[in-house]
């Protein structure tokens, strides 16, 4: 090995004589200010509207979030939220409303932290979330 | 402690540094002899710089602390910066007696480093939006020079504070984060003479990798290199080049002898759907040289075209003398290290650091072509080896010259994939754009998953020794002049190695697992062991389901110094 790597560089005293004496553009995300706004001035009566869309057609809502789930959230919370650096999503009588007041604020906890995600996905979404993590309540 | 050559090569450096008249003329007067100077051990004391050397070794010439004594090893001290999200990620730089980090949301601290005291503390005002993108809270260190300690910031800017003081001398705007998916700077920008340089995280999101730099005196944008060869519908066909990713997230290193900036690009967007970008898609995954003073590509290398199975190539490039030509030995993510002329950027060798690879039946060694890919087909599952956080996370390796060796973390972990196209047009700024509708780490088939930290050779890739790790090395490995290597584990367990044998010759539990660097330098004739413990970060999440264990881990921040008892 240290006759294949010679970790030694030449340098001249010459070297040293010279040495001594001489806007970006990016893809933007889709979301306007406007839908920020509307985002931010989310009532409880949207969300309370967007709870029971979701809830009323479960099927759909359960693949949709699964596969948001899937996209977004497994990076941290695991496969079927198996557990990663929290407490597993899975075989736990979790409260909806509870699952989604953390997925729109996020939560901290000591070193861990969860990113809010009331930006980056609109009630219905986060809803779509909620419904397919309470389908991981019947695994363990 | 230091041999007559590196006193040498301390006294020039000491007389070029002063420049003066007087120097000159003493220099003038010397004839104009080379010198064979050990290229690590220059600058024996300190830790100047993110790998110590530009050569990205990580070693520390010092060897008050060896194997035989390393069981007097004792904490000197402890700082602990109060902020603990995502961990100690960190790097320290010692210089002078006087160490600089930076801990969580942007913290920034010197001390004594003798004795840990606080010397100063900053903290930048920083945007909200930085409580609202994924790579939250976790920076690599600073860098310090021209009177400087430089912050490359959560909320996308440059910062140059006053060494001695730590006020802000300058503030430059660089990113827009509510623009880029939140592409921010986790590393701190590097200098290279005068031009601070860096890039920004956005491999996994749908944005443009850049490089960017500013003068490093003033702070004023000198030029960015787009890494996205967007315009060529070869390389990105349709529009698909405006969400490629390849964000250049870790530091680049310098070569001052031939003027050149190494620096790496990270994977093609969206990672695992490659479908709407048929093409090469350079410069994703590729190592690039670039000139300082204008950013102009000097020669590029992409190892991994067509990446469709996140492998970035961001990782170090560690600079060697092999057979009287100069290399860059570079790990790209998939387990493959190049081993490529720095000149040119040709192959040398490529050599599979993992033991579980399938992604390709295998790499021309003597071309660096890959092989046949194995089929991936979309809304399938199919299991790839090694998995996304790679056959090493970002952490790096250390070099010792005195043993030939480099020695580095690895793991052995697949993940299913099921590749699925995604919408990007409605992501907010914390998503994803990873292009799967199902992700999972697994252990390699027919196997376990497994780790170990690998002494090997760096040009070949033949083993000398390993040590198996129950739990994935996700910290930076130091080696030293005494004989030494320093790991440490997500438990918070520091190791000690013989560099030659690697056998263990001391162990120190830290209480929380090791994300950052290990250091070493002296100050007053005494040598120090600095690491920068506490655990955090996305990836043990991600990596939970084939080590269980890493859940539940406590997480921690704190700056531990190691000493000889008198």
């Amino acid at each position: 090995m240290r006759n294949l790597i010679n970790p030694f560089i030449k340098i001249t005293v010459l070297a040293f004589y010279l040495v001594g004496c001489t806007a970006m553009a990016v893809a933007p995300p889709a979301e306007t200010s406007d839908s920020k706004k509307k985002k931010a001035e989310e009532t409880p009566e949207m969300v309370a509207e967007a709870k029971a869309k979701v809830f009323s057609r479960s099927d759909v809502s359960v693949a949709n979030g699964e596969k948001r789930f899937n996209q977004t959230c497994v990076y941290c919370h695991g496969h079927q939220g198996s557990g990663g650096k929290a407490r597993k999503l899975q075989g736990r009588d979790l409260d909806p409303d509870y699952l989604f007041k953390t997925i729109t604020r996020g939560k901290k906890r000591g070193s861990l932290i969860m990113p809010p995600w009331k930006r980056s996905f609109n009630a219905e979404q986060r809803w779509e979330l909620v419904t397919y993590i309470l389908t991981l309540s019947e695994m363990k | 402690m230091v041999d007559g050559d590196q006193k040498i090569m301390i006294k020039i450096k000491q007389l070029i540094s002063s420049a003066s008249v007087a120097s000159c003329i003493a220099l003038a007067g010397m004839p104009a002899t080379t010198f064979a100077v050990d290229e690590g051990s220059v600058n024996p004391n300190n830790w100047p710089e993110y790998h110590r050397t530009s050569n990205a070794w990580r070693y520390s010439p010092l060897d008050q602390i060896n194997v035989d004594n390393i069981s007097k090893l004792k904490v000197a001290w402890i700082h602990q910066p109060g902020d603990i999200e995502h961990g100690l990620q960190a790097t320290p730089i010692v210089i002078d007696g006087v160490a600089y980090y930076i801990a969580p949301n942007n913290n920034v601290f010197a001390l004594n480093a003798a004795t840990g005291e606080q010397l100063w503390h900053y903290q930048p005002d920083l945007d909200p939006i930085v409580e609202e993108v994924f790579y939250v809270a976790a920076s690599r260190g600073v860098t310090v020079g021209h009177g400087n300690v430089y912050v490359g910031s959560l909320d996308g800017r440059f910062i140059a504070l006053d060494q001695k003081t730590g006020k802000e001398k300058w503030s430059t705007q660089i990113t827009n984060l509510e623009e880029c998916y939140g592409c921010l700077f986790s590393s701190p920008p590097q200098l290279a003479g005068d031009v601070l340089y860096g890039g920004t995280t956005g491999g996994d999101q749908p944005t443009q990798g850049k490089i960017f730099a500013v003068n490093a005196i003033t702070g004023e944008k000198m030029w960015t290199f787009e890494v996205l060869r967007k315009d060529d519908p070869k390389s990105w066909p349709g529009d698909s080049g405006e969400v490629g990713g390849s964000g250049a997230w870790l530091p680049g290193t310098y070569d001052e002898e031939t003027d050149t900036i190494f620096i790496g690009t990270s994977n093609a967007a969206p990672d695992f759907y490659g479908a709407e970008r048929q093409g090469d898609n350079k410069h994703s995954a590729s190592l690039l040289a670039l000139e300082p003073k204008t950013g102009e590509l000097k020669w590029s290398y992409q190892e991994i075209p067509h990446d469709v199975w996140d492998y970035d190539a961001s990782y170090e490039a560690l600079e060697l003398d092999y057979k009287g030509k100069e290399v860059l030995v570079h790990l790209n993510k998939s387990g493959f290290v190049f081993v490529l002329d720095k000149n040119k950027g040709s192959v040398e060798n490529v050599w599979p650091l993992a033991q579980n690879i399938n992604f390709v039946d295998k790499i021309d060694p003597k071309t660096g072509k890959l092989g046949k890919r194995k089929a991936m087909p979309v809304g399938e599952e199919t299991t790839i080896c090694p998995y996304l956080l790679g056959a090493r996370s970002w952490n790096h390796g250390a070099y010792n010259p005195e043993t030939g060796l480099w020695y580095t973390n690895a793991m052995e972990v697949c993940n299913i994939v099921v590749p699925a196209a995604q919408e990007h047009e409605n992501m907010g700024i914390a998503g994803l754009y990873l292009g799967v509708s199902k992700l999972v780490a697994v252990p390699p088939p027919g196997g376990k998953a497994s780790a170990r930290l690998d002494a090997r050779d760096p040009i070949t890739g033949k083993v000398k020794w390993s040590v198996n790790y129950p739990l994935p090395g996700l910290g930076s490995v130091l080696t030293t002049g005494g004989n030494l290597v320093f790991n440490g584990d997500p438990k918070g367990k520091l190791y000690a190695y013989n560099a030659e044998n690697g056998k263990e010759v001391w162990s120190f539990n830290a209480g929380s697992g090791l994300r950052g660097g290990i250091v070493s330098y002296a100050v007053d004739g005494k040598q120090y062991i600095v690491a920068a413990t506490g655990f955090g970060s996305h990836a043990p999440g991600f990596m939970a389901s084939a080590f269980p264990g890493v859940g539940g881990l406590p997480g921690g921040a704190a700056l531990i110094a190691f000493t000889l008892s008198e």
